[in-house]
């Protein structure tokens, strides 16, 4: 069974049900944030986590950490605009988005993540590029040209790069995979 | 979210070591001394230690997995089933950590449900930067939204 799914639409349902479980107004202020209305108490809220965490939702509370996340939401976004991904550079779309500049931006992120930002904005395009192997419907071509590569060839360096494999070896593996473990 | 294991303040990432070999038990025990992460290793001599290390519930179950091949017992080949047959280890990475550069080794492995293939380097540096590069790797796919079903490297 093959299943397509839509994370935020997923995770909008999983706090809507939760809040209301435990009578707590909230406002969403973007797609990952929300701002509770009113004061709930402490007991509340900690239920409230816990009953989140098990659906692998965080909550965030550190503001280094709150603004990691801010950024790897801006990149989500980025990577997945699809065909009108920005023609700005990251780093200025980054800095203009968050309201810091690029330098200490990246110094918190790779503090938290271990890596640069260049290095993640590149992990979550191939991460995407994955997804698009595992289909059938979307050729390399097609994936190359979604993705803001410049060529194919660009797009199959970066994966080996990464991933020691190139696409076609990625797809042969995962596709003998899934039959073994069916 | 959690923070990386740089920050001693947190709980170490805790890390399997399934290998017979005792001076690549050591090297890699050195390595990870020297990367100045916060790591716990857990040192398992074979297959059959690492499965009954598993059986008991008590055990911690790691953050990830270093698995040699050629174990006597039960090579790394035949745990992986095993392995990925438990529930608690669903999501956790398998790295296979091997002198074997063959091809057939590699993809066998990846197929069988590893995550990682590394060929064991010869070079103290070399060894260190690997593990550096898959405690980063596999960090992103414990704190961020990587999808730990299409996570697949070779080293």
């Amino acid at each position: 069974m093959m299943l397509l799914f839509n994370h935020s639409k997923i995770v909008k349902k999983v706090l809507q049900k939760e809040f209301k479980r435990l009578d707590i107004p909230f406002e969403a202020v973007s797609s990952s944030e929300i701002k509770p209305v009113g004061n709930p108490c402490k007991e509340k809220m900690k239920i409230l986590k816990k009953r989140l965490a098990e659906y692998g939702i965080q909550v965030v509370e550190d503001p280094k950490e709150k603004l990691v996340a801010k950024i790897k939401e801006v990149i989500h976004q980025m990577v997945y605009s699809e065909n009108n991904l920005p023609t700005t550079k990251n780093s200025v779309l980054l800095s203009e988005k968050l309201g810091y500049s690029y330098g200490y931006l990246s110094t918190i992120f790779s503090e938290s993540t271990l890596i640069s930002i260049e290095n993640y904005i590149i992990l979550k395009k191939i991460e995407l590029v994955k997804l698009y192997l595992l289909r059938n419907d979307v050729s390399i071509t097609e994936t190359a040209f979604k993705l803001n590569y410049s060529s194919v060839g660009h797009l199959c360096n970066q994966f080996k790069k990464k991933t020691g494999l190139t696409p076609s070896e990625y797809q042969s593996i995962m596709s003998k995979r899934i039959a073994a473990f069916v | 979210m959690a923070n990386p294991p740089s920050k001693t303040s947190n709980p170490p990432v805790k890390v399997i070591l399934a290998d017979d070999d005792q001076d690549d038990q050591i090297l890699f025990q050195d390595a990870i001394e020297s990367l100045n992460l916060s790591i716990e290793l857990i040192p398992i001599n074979h297959g059959k230690e690492l499965i009954e290390y598993f059986d008991n519930p008590m055990n911690p179950i790691p953050d990830i997995i270093f698995l040699d091949l050629n174990m006597p017992y039960l090579s790394g080949l035949d745990c992986l089933p095993i392995l990925r047959k438990m529930e608690a280890l669903k999501t956790i990475p398998i790295a296979i950590y091997s002198t074997s550069s063959s091809k057939r080794d590699m993809e066998e492995s990846l197929i069988r449900g590893a995550n990682i293939y590394i060929n064991k380097p010869h070079d103290f540096s070399k060894l260190k930067l690997i593990i550096k590069k898959v405690m980063e790797i596999n960090w992103q796919y414990m704190n961020s939204d990587f999808d730990p079903d299409t996570f697949v490297m070779s080293i």
